[in-house]
């Protein structure tokens, strides 16, 4: 029985031994196609983490400008609020003026007067009367009817007191500016009605003043040889100034406030619309820089050559003559004259606080000197091998992978390469070097704000492999090569690294200025892809640029 | 062509032309290996390239603790088991420990190509199919087989000879046609040619040749 069953169960095996059956042709598309997926996907995980940072660094940054421009604007509206209760000693000097005779025109141009009309209207409550269309209607009538109506108003305020308040508005506003050059005024005694107020407000002053400077406006005018501030708009809206409905002197001393706190509000807005138009900028810049790579072994092990190297199942294939089985590698690296250059355009987010973003190319230099080369068996041509390192596949055989191009020949297929130490003390000279596109986010704080100007900062920078080679070195022999960022390479095709660079500027006018900027950067993390090899390259430079303004 | 060692090195690397190489080489037999656990063509494609992308992604683990074939094997019949878990709970396993052999009668599986034994497997009901590939092809014993579907061996063993039993209805009632045909063939030849004819030559192909004449 149980042979019966064995027999069976082996006809079935042997039925389906060495069975093909040919997949449809474009299965192996579609599974290359989901496989680039799967990396890339694989790509942005590996890069999680670095994303996840520079994140957390913009976030970090927008929340805390936010705060800064939100904590500058309020310290600046406490300022303004101050500045107008604090110049109750300028309301003195009116008052003090007004008692003797003194009282000069306002300097308020009619524009200027205008302006605060329509800062007015913008600061108006929804349901209060609308001053300055009352204004500009009162502003048609002819110069006498306002003579004629202002005159039976003035002289109705001591006998009456029962003025509505917006008819008196309709008629004091619309006083013509030209008035104002006509004779000297007569003292108006108003001593004890600044006195009353002062006892009422001023505990409340910075309260009310905002919704008084709603609800008046003002022009300064002359009627019957007296100098007034007229009020273009007078309505109660608290019970303090109920009473002030029938005091026509009472109201132009309301109205004062409102307008030095407007002139306060102008002079702040003018400024800011001033700066506003200076926010954005470019740059260009070129520094010179001092660059190390960093080039760290994680283990000491240098390669021994034996003329019977074996990488695996290839057939690489090692001059027996030159073989020197006791050389190891030796090697120096010394950084060379290296350098970059961009744009940048920055956004000031405050007067003292600017975001910077850039691009630019960075190309850095080293000289190597190596016993080790790469020989080309094919063409005979030789490369500098530096770095070398011993590189474990899965499998237990070890195989020599070369900090150059031919990396990528040795560790794979092709069997044309071979590395051949020398004679120990038969160093060769070769230059490398690497190119990289930098994205650099930076933030400066500027601490001198003058004709020069000085400002700290610092950034990040992702870096984005280019390219990485050796120069022709003809007197000793090698020859040059490319490693570019689409060939497999021990680079990683993105790094990070962090910037500390301090600015000192000159503004040659608004629009131009030149700028030093002194640069340290150093990686965050390895650029290179394997952990044999660690390359945190670190470098110091000095930028020169000229910026742009676009005000 | 490139060695097995070449193959784990290049896809190691996700070299996309060594990937290719390693599809090229072992897809064909893979397919016939997703073709015994599906129903159809297409479900066996789509099973196959799902396990090509684990092959690539995972091929860095390979310990060469067996040929890569064999691992690649396991990769796709996980994958097909994976594929196929849905159905299996439409086709719930009811727990025997007792299992009844009633196969006396032996099969023979020599007249037929493994196309059409292909066929035979795929018109076994799902759990009953896969019970028997790894059992009597892939060669599991019921034990591996109960830990992979999360049953009991007796589970496994039951449904393996129901497989049997089923089989073995499928074949004999092919061999009863096939008999059946025949017959309704020399019947058809009896009427059609003399009977002297039929007398001397036996194989059908020289019937038939004669008969046209």
């Amino acid at each position: 029985m149980k042979n019966t069953d064995k027999n069976f169960e082996d006809e079935w095996r042997k039925a389906f031994d060495g069975a093909e059956e040919e997949p449809s042709a474009h299965l192996w598309q579609s599974l290359e196609n989901k496989l680039a997926e799967k990396e890339l996907t694989l790509y942005k995980k590996k890069y999680f983490y670095l994303r996840t940072a520079a994140a957390v660094l913009l976030f970090l940054f927008a929340s805390s400008s936010l705060f800064y421009v939100y904590h500058y604007t309020q310290e600046n509206i406490l300022a303004s609020n101050g500045d107008a209760v604090n110049l109750k000693s300028q309301q003195h000097e009116f008052e003090e003026k007004i008692t003797t005779g003194n009282t000069e025109p306002s300097n308020n141009t009619p524009s200027e007067i205008r302006e605060e009309h329509r800062l007015v209207k913008t600061n108006k409550p929804a349901a209060e009367p609308d001053p300055a269309s009352v204004t500009s209607k009162a502003e048609n009538s002819n110069s006498y009817a306002y003579k004629e109506e202002n005159k039976s108003a003035l002289s109705n305020t001591q006998q009456e007191n029962t003025i509505p308040p917006l008819q008196k508005k309709t008629v004091l506003s619309s006083a013509p500016i030209e008035t104002k050059e006509k004779n000297k005024a007569e003292a108006i005694d108003n001593k004890e009605l600044f006195a009353a107020d002062d006892k009422k407000s001023s505990s409340e002053d910075r309260t009310i003043m905002p919704k008084r400077a709603a609800l008046a406006s003002s022009k300064e005018g002359e009627k019957d040889g007296k100098s007034f501030s007229f009020v273009s708009a007078v309505k109660p809206i608290s019970s303090k100034t109920q009473d002030l409905n029938n005091l026509e002197l009472k109201t132009i001393y309301i109205a004062r406030r409102p307008i030095i706190k407007e002139e306060l509000y102008l002079a702040s807005n003018s400024k800011k619309d001033k700066e506003s138009g200076k926010r954005w900028y470019a740059s260009y810049a070129y520094t010179p820089t001092y660059t190390n790579q960093n080039f760290v072994r994680a283990s000491s092990k240098n390669i021994v050559m034996s003329n019977t190297q074996s990488f695996g199942s290839r057939k690489a294939e090692v001059d027996a003559i030159n073989v020197d089985n006791s050389a190891q590698e030796l090697e120096a690296i010394s950084p060379q004259y290296s350098w970059n250059t961009g744009i940048n355009g920055g956004y000031k987010i405050t007067e003292k606080l600017v975001v910077e973003m850039g691009v630019n190319y960075a190309y850095t230099e080293s000289k190597v000197q190596t016993n080790y080369f790469v020989k080309d068996n094919s063409t005979q041509n030789q490369y500098p091998a530096f770095n070398t390192v011993l590189k474990e596949y899965p499998a237990e055989e070890k195989t020599i992978g070369f900090f150059n191009s031919l990396y990528t020949d040795i560790s794979s297929n092709n069997s044309g390469s071979v590395s051949i130490p020398t004679n120990q003390s038969d160093l060769r000279t070769a230059r490398i070097y690497t190119q990289y596109v930098g994205v650099p986010i930076t933030i400066n704080y500027k601490l001198i704000d003058k004709k020069v100007n000085v400002f700290i900062g610092g950034g990040i920078s992702t870096d984005f492999f280019l390219e990485y080679g050796s120069k022709e070195n003809a007197s000793d022999g090698f020859e040059q090569e490319t490693v570019k960022s689409n060939e497999t390479t021990t680079f990683k095709p993105v790094g990070l690294s962090f910037l500390i660079n301090p600015q000192i500027e000159y503004e040659v006018n608004s629009k131009y200025s030149f700028y030093l900027r002194p640069v340290y950067k150093a990686a965050l993390n390895s650029y290179t892809d394997t952990n044999k090899i660690s390359n945190k390259p670190t470098s110091t430079g000095l930028g020169f640029g000229l910026k742009y303004n676009f005000n | 062509m490139l060695t097995e060692e070449e193959l784990i090195t290049g896809c190691c690397k996700n070299d996309r032309k060594v990937q290719k190489h390693l599809y090229e080489k072992y897809s064909r037999r893979m397919l016939v290996v997703c073709l015994r656990y599906t129903k159809n063509q297409l479900e066996a494609e789509d099973i196959l390239q799902e396990s090509f992308i684990k092959v690539f992604e995972n091929i860095k683990k390979f310990r060469k603790e067996c040929p890569l074939e064999a691992w690649i094997k396991r990769i796709v019949i996980n994958t097909a088991l994976k594929n196929n878990r849905s159905k299996l709970y439409l086709h719930p396993a009811v727990d025997i420990e007792h299992v009844e052999n009633n196969f006396n009668e032996n099969i023979t599986l020599n007249n037929y190509n493994y196309r059409e034994l292909l066929e035979l497997i795929r018109q076994l009901p799902p759990r009953y199919q896969i019970v028997f590939n790894l059992y009597a092809i892939e060669g599991y014993q019921h034990k591996e087989i109960a830990e992979m579907l999360g049953t009991t061996e007796g589970t496994s063993k039951s449904q393996y000879s129901r497989a049997r039993i089923i089989l073995q209805k499928i074949v004999n009632d092919h061999y009863e046609n096939l008999e059946r045909d025949n017959s309704k063939k020399i019947l058809k030849l009896q009427e059609a040619v003399p009977f002297e004819v039929l007398e001397n030559e036996t194989p059908e192909g020289e019937i038939r040749s004669k008969s046209k004449v």
